[in-house]
C-alpha cells in the first residue's frame, strides 16, 4: 500500500516535468531554430521536413548583414538612443524618486498622483500630438527628438519613489544633522545608496528602449536613423536581401543583448517585474 | 518636563530667559527657512521629470482632444471642423457593419479584427499563464530554468519576434511540420491566408507574453501561506478543489492585473500586426488593427484630425473593457 | 470518536531526527497535550497524526484504522493552526461551511449546522464579517467552530494560544478545555510549550524533547514523579534546582559532598542509593520545597546569597553553595536580605529526588 502511495506521486511529478518542459520548448524551439538557421543558407533553411544542423555551416548571412552599412547603423543608433534613454531615466527619475519620497514640498502628492495616472493614457492617443511637437521643434529623424518622450519614464520615477521610501528614516535624518541640505543629500547620500534601483532602472529601461518600435518608426524618418527593430523591419519589407536567413541572423543580433542580460540578471529583472505587478 | 531648578537672583533669570527666547526665535527661523529650503529642493529635483512628463504626456492628450475637432493636413492652417472626424469615423462603421468590405471600412475592419483578436489572447494567455503557474508551484527542483525559459520571450522585441515567427509560419516552415503529428493535413499558409494570419498574429502574441504571466501567477501563489492549504486538506478539499476554491479565488487581484495589462496591450496592438501582416493589414485587410488605422490616418492619409478622433475611441475603448471588467470581476462570486 | 494510538513513530529531514521511535495511546475522550520546548517535535508529531507528513518509520492508528496510507483529505481529523488560517477571501460563515461542503452536506444541513456552532461558540453576529476584521481571540474561535462543525474523530491543536495576549490566553484555555473536553467530550491532542497550559487542561500530558517521549502522565505524576532529570527540570516554576555531588557512606548515613556542604540523604532513599556510593549523582529540590532562615538553626545548611527577587506575594531568593551552581529558594512575602549574606537553607524530606547523573534517570 505503501508503494502505491508513493507511485502516484512519482508519476504526479513526472507528469508536471513532462508538461512543464514541453511548454519550455515551446518557448525556447523558435530562439534555437532561429539561431541553428542563422548559420545555414537559405536553401537549407527552408527546406521542410525543418533540418537541424547547418551544412555547409556557414557565415555568409551575417557578413550580408555587415556588409550593408545600413546595419552597422542601426545597431549604433539603437545603442545611442539606449544610451540616452537609460542615462536620462537614471538621472532624472532618481532625482524625482527621492523628492517624492523624501521631500515635503507642495503639490507633492498630487503631482505624484498625476503622474501614475499618466500610465492610462494608451500611447495612441499622444503619439500624433507629439509626432506634432516634435515636429516644430525640428527634431523629427532624430535619435534624440525621439529620446524626449521617453526621457523620464513614469515607472522608473515609481521604482526610485518606492525604493526610497524603504530606506530607514534614520539615514537621511543622520544627514540632516550633519548639515546636509536636501540637494546635497541627494548627491552624496541618494544617489550611492540608490544603487540598487538605479541599476534596475538602468535595465528596465534599456530593455525598453532597445526594443522600441513604435517610437522610433514614428519620430525617425530617414533609414541611415533607424534604429535595429525599425531597420530590420524596413529591410524585410523592402526585401533588402532576396533570402530570408539573413533576417533570421538580424533578428538574432537584434535579440542578442537583451537575452543575454536576461539570462545574466533573470533573477533580479522576475523579482523586480513581479514586485511591480504586486503594486499594480 | 522638571528641569533642575536652582535659585538665582533676579538680574541672572532676565539673562537666561533672554538667551531663551533668543534661541527659540533662531530655531523657528532655521525650521522655516529649513522647510522652504526642502521645499524648494524638492519642486527643483522633480522639475524635469514632471515637466517632460506633463508635456509630452497630459499636454499632448489635451491637443489630441483638441486636434479630434480640427481639419488638418500638417501643412496649412488647422480649419475648425466639429464633430467631422469623428462622423468619417461612424460612418465608416456604419459601412463596415453593413457588410463593406475592408478598404471602403478600414476602422471597423480595425476594430472587428482588434477585437476578435483580444477575446482569443486574453483569455488564452491569462489561463495558459495560471495553468502553467499551478504545475511550476509543485515542490520540484530547477523551476528557475523554467522561469527563464518561459520569461524569455517577454524580453524580447515584438517585432523581432514576428520576423521570426513569419519565417515559422510559412507554407513549409517548422509549425506545419510540428502540426502534422497532431492534426495531419492541416498545413494553411498562415501568412498569406485571410482566414489564418489574424490566428497566427494571436499565436505570436500569446506566446510571447503568457511567460510573464506565468512568472506574476506563480509569484502570486507561492505568497499563498501553506497552513491555508493544509487548513483545506484537512477540511476534505482534494487538489482539485484545493485550486479552485482557494487558489484562484486568492489569486483575483492578480488574475485582475494580467487581464487589464493584457486588454491594454491587445487592444493597441500594431508590432506584430505590422510586421506580420504589412502596413495595410495583409491579404483581405484581416491582419489589419485600429492601431495600424490610426497610423495610417496619420501619416498615410495625412490626416491626424481623424487620427485624433479615432484615438479617442481605441481610449475609450480600453478604458471601458478594463473597468466594466474590474467591476464586474470584483463581484464574481468565489 | 476514537483512540489515537502511535507505534515506533520516527520522521526525519534530511540528517534531523524529528520524531524518534515515539510510542504513545490516545484514549477516547482524552485531552492529550504534547508538551516540550521549541523543536522538540511536537508538532511534527502532530502533522503526522494529521497526514501533513508521511512517517518514515511506524505505525498510526485512528480508531481501527491504520492511517499511515490515508490522504489527511480523508482522515476525518480536524485541526486548529497556530496561525488559525482561516481562508481570507471567505467570510466567517464561509469559513466555517467549507468542510461541510466539501464532504457534500446539502446547503439547509449546512445552514443549520453552521448557525448551531457559530452560536454555540458565541461568534453568530460575525457571520458575515471577514477574517481580517476579526480580533485574535474571534479568529480563533472562528478556527475551532471551522474545526468542529463536521464532528471530526480527532481534534488538533497546535499552540492555539500562543498568538493572544496573556489574559486571554488564561481565560482561553478555560473555555478550550470546557468546550472540547466536558461539553462535547471529543478526543484531543494539543501542542504546547507552555507547561501551565499543559498542568491545567490535559488528561494526560507527554513530554517530549529532542523528537522523544521523555514521560507520559497525568498532569500530577509528571510534576511529583518525574522520571528524568528533563521532565523534573521542565516542569515547574522556577525550575528544579539540581544539585550534583559525589555520594558518600558515614556511619551509616549517605551523604551528597557538593561544593562546601555535605547533605544528608533522608532515611528513606538510603537503600535505593547504596549501589551509588562514590559515584556522582544529582539530587533535585523543588524551590519551593527549600526553607530558607536567616540565623543558623539545628540541621541547617550554610549558604551566600547571591540574587534576591521580590514578586510580592512570594520572593526567590537566588544563593549559592560553593559548587559554581546557582540555585533558587521560593519563600512567601519578603525577605531582609543583602548581597553576600550568609543565610541558612534546609529542604522538605518528604519532596526530594534523585537521578544518575549519566542517564539521567530518576533513582527511586
Amino acid at each position: 500500500m505503501r508503494i502505491k502511495f508513493k507511485l502516484s506521486r512519482i508519476l504526479w511529478i513526472a507528469f508536471v516535468y513532462l508538461v512543464l518542459s514541453i511548454f519550455a520548448l515551446v518557448y525556447l524551439t523558435p530562439f534555437i531554430r532561429s539561431f541553428v538557421a542563422s548559420f545555414m543558407t537559405w536553401e537549407q533553411a527552408s527546406r521542410f521536413p525543418p533540418e537541424w544542423i547547418p551544412s555547409p555551416f556557414t557565415f555568409e548571412n551575417y557578413l550580408k548583414l555587415f556588409r550593408l552599412e545600413l546595419f552597422t547603423r542601426w545597431i549604433l543608433n539603437s545603442a545611442l538612443y539606449a544610451g540616452v534613454i537609460v542615462v536620462g531615466n537614471i538621472l532624472f527619475a532618481s532625482m524625482a524618486g527621492y523628492a517624492f519620497a523624501r521631500l515635503r514640498f507642495p503639490g507633492r502628492d498630487a503631482l505624484f498622483s498625476a503622474l501614475l495616472a499618466l500610465l492610462m493614457i494608451p500611447v495612441f492617443v499622444t503619439i500624433v500630438p507629439n509626432y506634432i511637437i516634435v515636429y516644430r521643434l525640428g527634431l523629427i529623424d532624430n535619435i534624440f527628438g525621439l529620446a524626449l518622450l521617453s526621457l523620464v519614464n513614469v515607472s522608473s520615477i515609481f521604482l526610485m519613489k518606492q525604493y526610497y521610501l524603504s530606506l530607514p528614516q534614520e539615514v537621511f535624518d543622520a544627514a540632516r544633522l550633519d548639515g546636509c541640505g536636501p540637494i546635497k543629500a541627494f548627491f552624496y547620500i541618494a544617489l550611492p545608496l540608490g544603487k540598487p534601483a538605479i541599476g534596475a532602472v538602468a535595465v528596465y529601461q534599456f530593455l525598453g528602449a532597445w526594443n522600441a518600435f513604435l517610437g522610433p518608426l514614428v519620430f525617425l524618418r530617414s533609414p541611415e536613423n533607424f534604429t535595429l527593430p525599425v531597420g530590420l523591419s524596413f529591410a524585410f519589407q523592402r526585401s533588402m536581401w532576396t533570402e530570408y536567413t539573413p533576417i533570421i541572423a538580424g533578428s538574432l543580433v537584434a535579440a542578442a543583448p537583451t537575452i543575454l542580460l536576461f539570462i545574466v540578471l533573470n533573477k533580479y529583472l522576475i523579482r523586480g517585474i513581479v514586485i511591480s505587478a504586486g503594486k499594480g | 518636563m522638571e528641569a533642575a531648578w536652582v535659585s538665582r537672583p533676579n538680574n541672572k533669570i532676565n539673562f537666561f530667559s533672554h538667551i531663551n527666547s533668543f534661541l527659540k526665535q533662531k530655531y523657528n527661523q532655521l525650521m522655516t527657512m529649513r522647510r522652504s529650503r526642502e521645499a524648494l529642493s524638492g519642486l527643483l529635483l522633480v522639475s524635469i521629470a514632471v515637466a517632460f512628463n506633463m508635456f509630452f504626456g497630459y499636454f499632448a492628450a489635451l491637443f489630441a482632444v483638441y486636434l479630434s475637432f480640427f481639419k488638418w493636413d500638417y501643412l496649412g492652417p488647422m480649419q475648425f471642423a466639429g464633430l467631422y472626424n469623428y462622423q468619417v469615423l461612424f460612418n465608416d462603421l456604419v459601412r463596415g457593419f453593413n457588410g463593406a468590405p475592408y478598404f471602403l471600412a478600414p476602422f471597423f475592419t480595425g476594430l472587428r479584427n482588434i477585437l476578435l483578436y483580444t477575446a482569443i489572447v486574453v483569455p488564452t494567455q491569462t489561463i495558459l499563464a495560471m495553468i502553467l503557474a499551478a504545475f511550476a508551484n509543485q515542490k520540484i527542483k530547477g523551476v528557475q530554468f523554467y522561469k527563464v525559459s518561459y520569461f524569455l520571450p517577454a524580453v524580447t522585441c515584438p517585432v523581432i519576434v514576428s520576423l521570426i515567427f513569419i519565417w515559422l509560419f510559412m507554407k513549409y516552415g517548422f509549425i506545419n511540420y510540428m502540426l502534422q503529428f497532431i492534426a495531419p493535413g492541416f498545413a494553411p499558409d498562415w501568412i498569406n491566408d485571410k482566414n489564418y494570419l489574424l490566428y497566427a498574429i494571436a499565436i505570436v502574441a500569446i506566446w510571447g507574453t503568457s511567460g510573464h504571466f506565468m512568472v506574476s501567477f506563480l509569484a502570486a501563489m507561492q505568497s499563498i501561506p501553506r497552513d491555508i492549504y493544509e487548513a483545506a486538506m484537512l477540511d476534505g478539499a482534494g487538489s482539485i478543489r484545493r485550486f479552485i476554491y482557494i487558489t484562484v479565488p486568492m489569486l483575483k487581484p492578480m488574475i485582475i492585473y494580467v487581464v487589464v495589462m493584457g486588454l491594454i496591450g491587445t487592444l493597441q496592438m500594431f508590432d506584430l500586426a505590422w510586421v506580420m501582416a504589412g502596413p495595410s493589414g495583409g491579404p483581405g485587410g484581416s491582419g489589419y488593427t485600429m492601431a495600424l488605422d490610426i497610423y495610417k490616418e496619420a501619416f498615410i492619409n495625412l490626416r491626424p484630425g481623424v487620427a485624433a478622433a479615432k484615438s479617442m475611441f481605441l481610449f475609450s475603448l480600453i478604458f471601458i473593457s478594463t473597468y466594466i471588467f474590474q467591476k464586474k470581476f470584483k463581484v464574481m462570486p468565489r | 470518536m476514537a483512540k489515537v494510538v502511535l507505534k515506533n513513530v520516527t520522521k526525519k529531514f534530511g540528517k534531523v531526527v524529528a520524531v524518534n521511535r515515539v510510542n504513545l495511546e490516545v484514549k477516547d475522550g482524552e485531552f492529550f497535550v504534547l508538551l516540550g520546548p521549541s523543536g522538540c517535535g511536537k508538532s511534527t508529531t502532530l502533522r503526522l497524526i494529521a497526514g501533513l507528513e508521511e512517517p518514515d518509520e511506524g505505525e498510526i492508528w485512528i480508531g481501527d484504522r491504520l492511517v499511515n496510507n490515508v490522504d489527511p483529505v480523508k482522515r476525518n481529523v480536524a485541526m486548529v493552526f497556530q496561525s488559525y488560517a482561516l481562508y481570507p477571501h471567505m467570510t466567517v460563515y464561509q469559513n466555517i461551511e467549507f468542510p461541510l461542503k466539501m464532504a457534500g452536506v446539502p446547503i439547509n444541513e449546512r445552514r443549520k449546522r453552521v448557525v448551531e456552532v457559530a452560536r454555540f461558540l458565541g461568534i453568530e453576529d460575525l457571520l458575515n464579517r471577514y477574517p481580517k476584521q476579526l480580533s485574535g481571540g474571534q479568529q480563533q474561535r472562528v478556527a475551532v467552530a471551522r474545526a468542529i462543525v463536521r464532528s471530526p474523530e480527532v481534534f488538533l491543536l497546535d499552540e492555539p494560544l500562543s498568538n493572544l495576549d496573556a489574559k486571554l490566553r488564561v481565560k482561553m484555555r478555560f473555555e478550550l478545555r470546557k468546550l472540547l473536553h466536558d461539553k462535547l467530550g471529543i478526543t484531543t491532542i494539543y501542542v504546547t510549550h507552555d507547561q501551565v497550559e499543559a498542568m491545567t487542561m490535559a488528561d494526560k500530558i507527554a513530554v517530549m524533547n529532542n523528537g522523544r517521549v521523555m514521560q507520559i502522565g497525568r498532569p500530577i505524576d509528571v510534576f511529583e514523579r518525574p522520571q528524568n532529570m528533563f521532565v523534573a527540570g521542565f516542569i515547574g516554576i522556577p525550575p528544579m534546582n539540581f544539585m550534583v555531588g559525589t555520594l558518600i557512606a558515614k556511619e551509616d548515613k549517605l551523604f551528597l559532598e557538593t561544593g562546601d556542604v555535605k547533605i544528608i540523604v533522608p532515611d528513606k532513599y538510603i537503600d535505593p542509593l547504596k549501589p551509588y556510593v562514590g559515584r556522582d549523582i544529582v539530587m533535585g529540590i523543588r524551590p519551593q520545597d527549600i526553607i530558607i532562615d536567616t540565623r543558623p538553626s539545628q540541621g541547617y545548611y550554610e549558604a551566600i546569597v547571591i540574587g534576591y527577587e521580590p514578586l510580592g506575594l512570594e520572593s526567590y531568593i537566588h544563593f549559592s553553595i560553593g559548587d559554581n551552581t546557582d540555585y533558587v529558594a521560593v519563600v512567601k512575602g519578603r525577605l531582609n536580605i543583602s548581597l553576600g549574606e550568609k543565610i541558612y537553607w534546609v529542604f522538605n524530606k518528604d519532596r526530594v529526588f534523585f537521578f544518575d547523573k549519566k542517564t539521567q534517570q530518576a533513582i527511586a
